[in-house]
């Protein structure tokens, strides 16, 4: 067994090779000489309570002994099998992914990174890092849309007739109230927008949390809770959540990179209504960035559009210099309220529903791997506390 | 380590074998089927058939993973002399045997194993061929080119299948709802704009057209209806959505996945999830969805006796001819008191068809993924847990 495990580490050297975040061969050094440390100071401990056992004569000492050289041995497999996948994982390329989805093209934001040469981890960062920035490109798009329309709403005119000056009479008028409207339509649209980064941008400090390393801990110190009697199950739930935060969850998200471009793929055809690809503004200036994550080599999913049709108008920062008269308030041109509506549902599909799909497999494995393990770790709770 | 499992795996086995071998033998290649839905199905087995070529490679070195893992399994239990790990290493066997069965049959547990026009159906896309009619059944959907969706035939649009025309009544829906948004909207600005209205003397307002209230209250009800058709809009577009993902990813990636993952005793829970929610979600949701709209006709080929006498007209429902007039809503709204009214009317209609029927379907098809999820050893208590907080 001992010689397995150092053989694994010997493999595993090959792996880590300038590869960020957990592919990091220091910290894996660490993570795994930790490991070996505990199976020894396991093993060695069962190895004095058998001794004290057979000196005793303590049958249940031996047997603790006996049962806990299994536990041990089968501790260390596990830990052995979650290294050598991690490092599997750290040479898998998403490229390859393109045969198990069966699709013709990659996703383009793994085209343009070297061809789908990132790795599981890369390339699941690369993912949700375009998540994030496409669902910020939207939070300004709906900015824009709504200072527009505060703009239109709050412009008022005095209409004052020839003779007003000697009657001092008058009539104000707000010639875009009606917008206001959109505007109460959009400001519900900014929510959804909100909540779609929000979630985005959770998951993204959530995988540089994990990428950190805090949980690399939970695989020594599992080694020896998993020995402790009535801990067992603390020990295999601690592997669990290891493995789902470590090899599941990466592993999910580079599988929503290549689900993602098809929410749109079948609507490419022109014409009317939902069809047709998704049109962004780009109102910070920034391309539209990460709407590449709806994108194939073979097909754009987000068209990202400024200045001509059908996102006429600015830049949101330019939005100040609009002169306050109707010809400058009519030069304003929020995005149409359905086009809003599909680009907004497409982001909050991908930002919301799809992590939490991940969730639902996340946790499905984690217990059955906690059961297996021992007993069964409330997964469910552990994510409610998240 | 191994905590104790009832071995089920043989009865699992047994059931999975005998059902192949019987089927096989009883049912010949389906005949008599309408040539549209004999070009879908077939469409369809080429893709499937074309992923699972991809997969047989991986599913193999799975299994034989597997066994591996469970032969020295079994070693152990003999050397310990542990009768639990030996039962333990006989029950994955036989699990693992039935997965192989599974994945080496999947595609004729799907396609091939036909009724042949019999009353037992086997096939899935039997079922639904069963459940549809052959021929060319067809939906109300204003969005079709026709004004109805052949649901064999299909559309550019939308693709073939019951996913496709569930996805062109989405869009019948869409379109309708713009339209009504567009209509109020242009109703209520010239309102909304003389409701802005002051007039001042000496620098006083004297009249506000803001304080005459049902002025007022119109413009509100237009407000009002406006959101409701926001909200309306937004789960048309994320069903839309979701009958892509559905239509794209439940037989490519789910199920092959799900046959794959089941294979792994630690996997099992998700691989049995996959296989539910592939086979729920691309069979049984939209085949109920069909069968709860009112607009749906069923037509089979050859037409049923009545039909061929001539004692029944195919298609002819009262409740098709009414509802499929309501939700085509056209031209541009002036008046602003029809506007709003037949946005009311509309909003009303599309409340119930964008969440009643949908969610009939919904509930069916979460019953069956229930009852088939743990039948396959997975686990769905999180999914439910999941839908019961959306609702």
């Amino acid at each position: 067994m001992l010689f397995l495990f150092i053989s694994l580490l010997a493999i595993s050297q090959l792996s880590f090779a300038d590869s960020p975040f957990t592919c990091n061969s220091a910290q894996f050094n660490d993570t795994i000489m930790l490991c070996g440390i505990a199976a020894l100071s396991m093993f060695g401990l069962i190895a004095l309570t058998y001794i004290g056992g057979e000196a005793m004569q303590s049958a249940r000492m031996i047997t603790w002994a006996k049962t806990e050289a299994v536990q041990a041995s089968a501790s260390l497999a596990i830990v052995g099998i979650i290294i050598f996948v991690l490092s599997t994982m750290c040479v898998f390329q998403v490229g390859e992914f393109k045969e198990v989805f069966g699709t013709t093209s990659m996703p383009k934001i793994y085209q343009d990174a070297g061809a789908g040469a990132d790795n599981l981890y890369t390339g699941a960062m690369r993912y949700i890092e375009n998540v994030a920035a496409v669902a910020l490109s939207n939070v300004a798009s709906m900015r824009y849309d709504l200072a527009s329309y505060e703009l239109r709403t709050s412009y008022t005119t005095f209409e004052c007739s020839g003779d007003c000056l000697l009657s001092l009479s008058s009539v104000s008028v707000s010639p875009f109230s009606g917008n206001s409207m959109s505007l109460a339509i959009s400001n519900n649209m900014m929510g959804i927008a909100t909540v779609s980064y929000l979630s985005a941008i959770f998951q993204y400090f959530t995988l540089v949390y994990i990428y950190g390393g805090l949980f690399m801990a939970f695989l020594p110190l599992a080694l020896i809770v998993r020995s402790i009697p009535f801990m067992r199950h603390f020990g295999g739930a601690l592997i669990a959540i290891f493995v789902s935060l470590y090899i599941l969850y990466p592993m999910m998200l580079v599988a929503d990179a290549y689900i993602a471009p098809g929410f749109v793929a079948n609507s490419l055809a022109a014409g009317a209504g939902n069809t047709g690809p998704v049109v962004m503004c780009d109102r910070d200036g920034r391309q539209c960035a990460g709407s590449e994550v709806f994108s194939t080599g073979a097909q754009t999913g987000v068209v990202c559009s400024i200045g001509d049709e059908p996102c006429w108008g600015h830049y949101e920062w330019e939005l100040e210099g609009i002169p306050r008269s109707q010809s400058g308030v009519e030069g304003t041109f929020p995005n149409d309220l359905s086009r809003g509506i599909r680009l907004n549902v497409l982001i909050f599909l991908t930002a919301v529903f799809l992590p939490a799909m991940n969730f639902i497999v996340i946790v499905a494995f984690g217990r059955e791997l906690s059961r297996f393990l021992g007993e069964e770790a409330d997964m469910s709770r552990l994510g409610q506390m998240i | 380590m191994f905590s104790h499992r009832k071995p089920n795996g043989i009865a699992l086995f047994i059931a999975v074998f005998s059902l192949l071998l019987l089927a096989s033998l009883v049912f010949p290649e389906g005949t008599g089927r309408g040539e549209d839905f004999n070009a879908y199905v077939q469409a369809q087995k080429d893709a499937f058939q074309n992923r699972v070529d991809g997969w047989w490679q991986i599913a193999i070195l799975a299994i034989l993973i597997c066994i591996f893992f469970n032969t020295l399994v079994y070693m152990l239990g003999s050397f310990l002399e542990s009768q639990e790990v030996k039962n333990y290493a006989k029950s994955e066997f036989m699990q693992v045997s039935a997965s192989s069965l599974m994945i080496f049959f999947a595609v004729a547990l799907i396609f091939t194993v036909s009724s042949g026009g019999s009353q037992v159906t086997v096939a899935a896309f039997d079922f639904m061929g069963d459940l549809l009619g052959n021929g060319d059944s067809s939906i109300s959907c204003a969005a079709a080119s026709s004004g109805r969706f052949i649901i064999w035939k299909g559309d550019s649009q939308f693709g073939k299948g019951p996913i496709g025309a569930f996805k062109c009544k989405l869009q019948e829906k869409i379109n309708a709802v713009d339209n009504a948004y567009e209509n109020v909207k242009a109703a209520n600005m010239p309102v909304e704009e003389t409701l802005s209205m002051c007039y001042y003397l000496l620098g006083v307002p004297v009249w506000c057209n803001a304080w005459d209230l049902p002025t007022h209250q119109r413009v509100e009800q237009a407000h009002l209806l406006a959101a409701k058709m926001t909200d309306i809009s937004v789960s048309l577009h994320a069903q839309y959505v979701l009958a892509e993902y559905v239509q794209k990813n439940m037989l490519s990636v789910f199920l092959p996945f799900g046959l794959v993952l089941r294979i792994f005793p630690l996997t099992r829970g998700v691989g049995g999830l996959f296989i539910a929610l592939g086979v729920g979600f691309f069979f049984v949701w939209p085949t109920f969805f069909l069968l709860t709209d009112p607009t749906f006709i069923n037509v089979n080929s050859p037409p049923d006796q009545p039909r061929q006498d001539g004692i029944c007209f195919t298609g002819f429902r009262g409740s098709s001819v009414l509802l499929s007039g309501i939700v085509t809503m056209g031209g541009t709204g002036q008046q602003s008191d029809i506007a709003i009214a037949e946005g009311l009317d509309l909003v009303y209609v599309m409340t119930i068809g964008t969440v009643f029927y949908p969610f009939v379907a919904l509930v069916l098809t979460l019953i069956f993924v229930r009852a088939m999820t743990p039948l396959l050893g997975g686990d769905m208590g999180e999914l439910m847990r999941m839908v019961s907080r959306l609702g």
